[in-house]
């Protein structure tokens, strides 16, 4: 009983990470598809060693730790030539992912609101980049443009947005 | 906390704007890293950046996208899980936040089957419907195949390719005549004419420094990128030609659809270092029927051409085209796989279709013929279980989830009657993934693989298949290339379950084998 109780204390903390867990690779790992096989395989091992988490202590760090430990061996695997980042700029990103994403969150909330502030176009293009199966390709095909044009009205969002979510932050 | 955020220059800001969306080069990719060791500031905007990014992802992706399981129980995986999964599917399939009372309400194997849920479903792409590169070992080793016509020479014999041998990026060719064709593994297919003196930057990019070549680019290849000295040409989804001479000078047709091109004034060494401005560079579309003539970079003035068809090569001789032979094993009788697999090749669509009764199959048809000498033998040694076991008989996907299968044990194949000591390429597929029905992707054994070794060299497969994705290298299948034949004109594997690949929730693993395509010379002398 204490055994099951434990299990789905932990199986409720992993799922409560998997945005922050996602949030944390993907800034360190480049490619969308390879982040999610670093997130994968972080879960297995999680799961499997779910003994060594100590209860009490902070998950989300304990996660993070074998998160990185993952991306380097998804380095290692990869190849050397391959790596966008090296090791000391990996480590010190990490450091800052990790700090950044504590408050997931709170940024999350802060998100909704800044989102509530867009124009229509801009919410709906937003919409279509990050719904499931859409990307910058299919936009330009759609609305006509270049993909460098929509990545530009992308970016330009995601800018406004950052500004959006900081001033949120920094007045609570 | 400031009320200033951090402010990245200029120009980690332009190149942020094609860094999520995997537009940069490499060089360009190299400076980001430059910048974020630099710049102060940096690394933090940029790790805001990133999980802003993330966090879109998770406010408008559907990552528990899961519809109604008609037919729970067939699985293994649920039948390990039991009573609790109809719970737990119930569960799933009503509008929710993950509250914690929830979780607690379930019991522990439908905890557990959630949390395999939350695993998998991890694994939506950011850009589903973009072909994905290869797999990690196919992004080191190969981007492309080619094909090539008889009169096909190279000017540097020791940079030629072999017939069918991947490509990888950064090779440079220098085609001395004759017709070349490169097949990229997103379905972007080009034809180069000699002479010619060309690049492969990435799967989506190539520089042409010379000579003329004919892209045909499919949906998946929307911005398919050809530079040359004097401009760069995008895809916007199309058909069309590039010529360019020893000066540089650039002649675009487009023959169907649409493309830009965007021409960069010379740069002075301060500009080289520092990226261009975006006004600065001159952008022109043109569309079916049309070409234009670039003389200088960056030059406004074009001359409209009418766009020359005959000009340039569109398709390869008949003759050009290696030939393959498609397997799908189909133990229970499911429908025969339709589609060109993972191998990209004009004859894909045709597949054997194999019952695997006797264990040995053959003859066998690659594309519209009949190709007598080739046979597959399938045997297993003595303690391999479930031999011929499927898995969603009536719905599985083909070369997904029905296949045979081993336990504990090598399975082994043969496939003769080949060339005698001709060389290869061997696709084996390996996984025990989705099924036709949404939610079976999720269960149905899903992340479990195999072991294949030829040629002394052993590949893994990982299950995991997603029906809304291609076939992935290193996932769902394995490829060995240019494997030789011996000198019985035979090439014999093994293959066997792969222990990392098995779900911890699985109690009963196994080594899947779905099928396999064979590139190469399949007549004999």
């Amino acid at each position: 009983m204490e055994s099951k109780a434990r299990t789905e204390q932990f199986v409720q903390l992993l799922a409560g990470s998997q945005n922050r867990l996602y949030a944390y690779i993907r800034t360190l790992v480049h490619k969308p598809e390879e982040a999610d096989d670093v997130l994968q395989e972080t879960n297995l091992v999680m799961w499997r060693k779910s003994s060594d988490f100590i209860e009490g202590t902070e998950f989300g760090a304990w996660a993070c730790k074998i998160a990185y430990y993952q991306v380097m061996a998804h380095r290692r695997d990869c190849g050397r030539d391959r790596h966008l980042f090296d090791d000391r700029l990996l480590g010190e990103l990490a450091q800052a992912a990790e700090s950044r994403t504590v408050d997931l969150d709170k940024r999350q909330h802060a998100l909704k609101d800044c989102l509530s502030q867009l124009t229509d176009r801009q919410k709906e293009l937003v919409q279509q980049r990050y719904k499931t199966g859409g990307s910058v390709k299919h936009l330009a095909s759609s609305h006509g443009w270049t993909p460098g044009a929509v990545a530009t009205r992308l970016y330009r969002i995601r800018r406004a947005l950052l500004n959006c979510i900081h001033r949120k932050l920094a007045l609570e | 906390m400031s009320n200033n955020p951090p402010q990245p220059s200029a120009e980690l800001s332009r190149l942020l704007v094609g860094f999520t969306e995997d537009q940069l080069n490499d060089r360009e990719r190299a400076r980001v890293a430059d910048l974020l060791r630099e710049e102060p500031g940096a690394k933090e905007y940029y790790v805001d950046y990133m999980v802003l990014h993330s966090m879109l992802r998770a406010e408008y992706a559907s990552p528990l996208d899961l519809p109604v399981v008609k037919e729970p129980g067939k699985s293994p995986l649920l039948g390990f899980l039991g009573s609790s999964f109809e719970q737990g599917v119930n569960y799933l399939c009503q509008p929710r936040s993950l509250s914690v009372a929830s979780w607690v309400a379930m019991g522990w194997a439908t905890v557990a089957l959630l949390l395999f849920v939350v695993i998998l479903s991890r694994n939506t792409r950011e850009d589903a419907g973009v072909l994905p590169t290869a797999s990690r070992v196919a992004q080191q080793a190969s981007i492309a195949w080619f094909a090539a016509d008889e009169k096909c020479q190279w000017s540097a014999a020791e940079n030629a390719p072999l017939l069918g041998s991947p490509l990888g990026v950064g090779q440079r060719f220098q085609l001395k005549s004759g017709l070349s064709q490169i097949h990229f593994n997103n379905g972007v297919g080009i034809i180069v004419e000699g002479p010619a003196s060309f690049e492969l930057l990435s799967s989506m990019r190539i520089s042409l420094y010379s000579g003329k070549i004919t892209a045909n680019v499919p949906e998946a290849g929307i911005g398919f990128c050809v530079d040359t000295p004097t401009v760069s040409v995008i895809d916007l989804g199309t058909e069309f030609g590039v010529s360019t001479d020893e000066s540089g000078a650039t002649e675009v047709s487009c023959f169907v659809g649409a493309v830009e091109l965007e021409s960069r004034p010379e740069e002075t060494q301060a500009e080289q270092e520092r990226p261009l401005a975006p006004e600065k560079i001159v952008s022109q579309k043109i569309i079916a029927g049309e070409a234009v003539r670039v003389e200088c970079p960056g030059q406004v003035k074009t001359r409209q051409l009418k766009a020359d068809t005959k000009e340039f090569v569109r398709s390869m001789p008949p003759s050009a085209l290696l030939p393959t032979v498609n397997v799908d094993f189909e133990p229970m009788g499911n429908p025969l796989y339709s589609g060109s697999g993972a191998c990209p090749r004009g004859q894909g669509k045709h597949w054997n279709s194999i019952g695997l009764v006797n264990r040995r199959c053959g003859p066998l048809w690659s594309g519209e013929r009949h190709i007598g000498s080739v046979t597959i033998e399938i045997s297993r040694n003595q303690q391999a279980l479930e031999p011929f076991t499927t898995i969603h008989a009536a719905t599985g996907h083909a070369l997904a989830d029905d296949y045979i299968a081993v336990k504990n044990d090598d399975g082994s194949f043969t496939l003769g009657g080949l060339r005698l000591n001709a060389r290869y390429d061997l696709y084996l597929y390996g996984t025990a993934g989705a099924a036709q029905g949404p939610q079976n992707q999720l269960f149905t054994g899903a992340s479990e693989g195999s072991l294949f070794t030829v040629g002394g060299k052993t590949k893994a497969t990982k299950g995991l298949r997603r029906r809304e994705r291609p076939f992935m290298d290193g996932k769902d299948y394995v490829v060995f290339s240019g494997i030789r034949s011996d000198e019985n004109g035979e090439i014999r594997g093994t293959w066997k379950n792969n222990p990392s690949a098995n779900s911890p929730f699985n109690t009963n693993p196994i080594g899947p084998f779905n099928g396999l395509q064979l590139v190469g010379p399949l007549l004999r002398e």
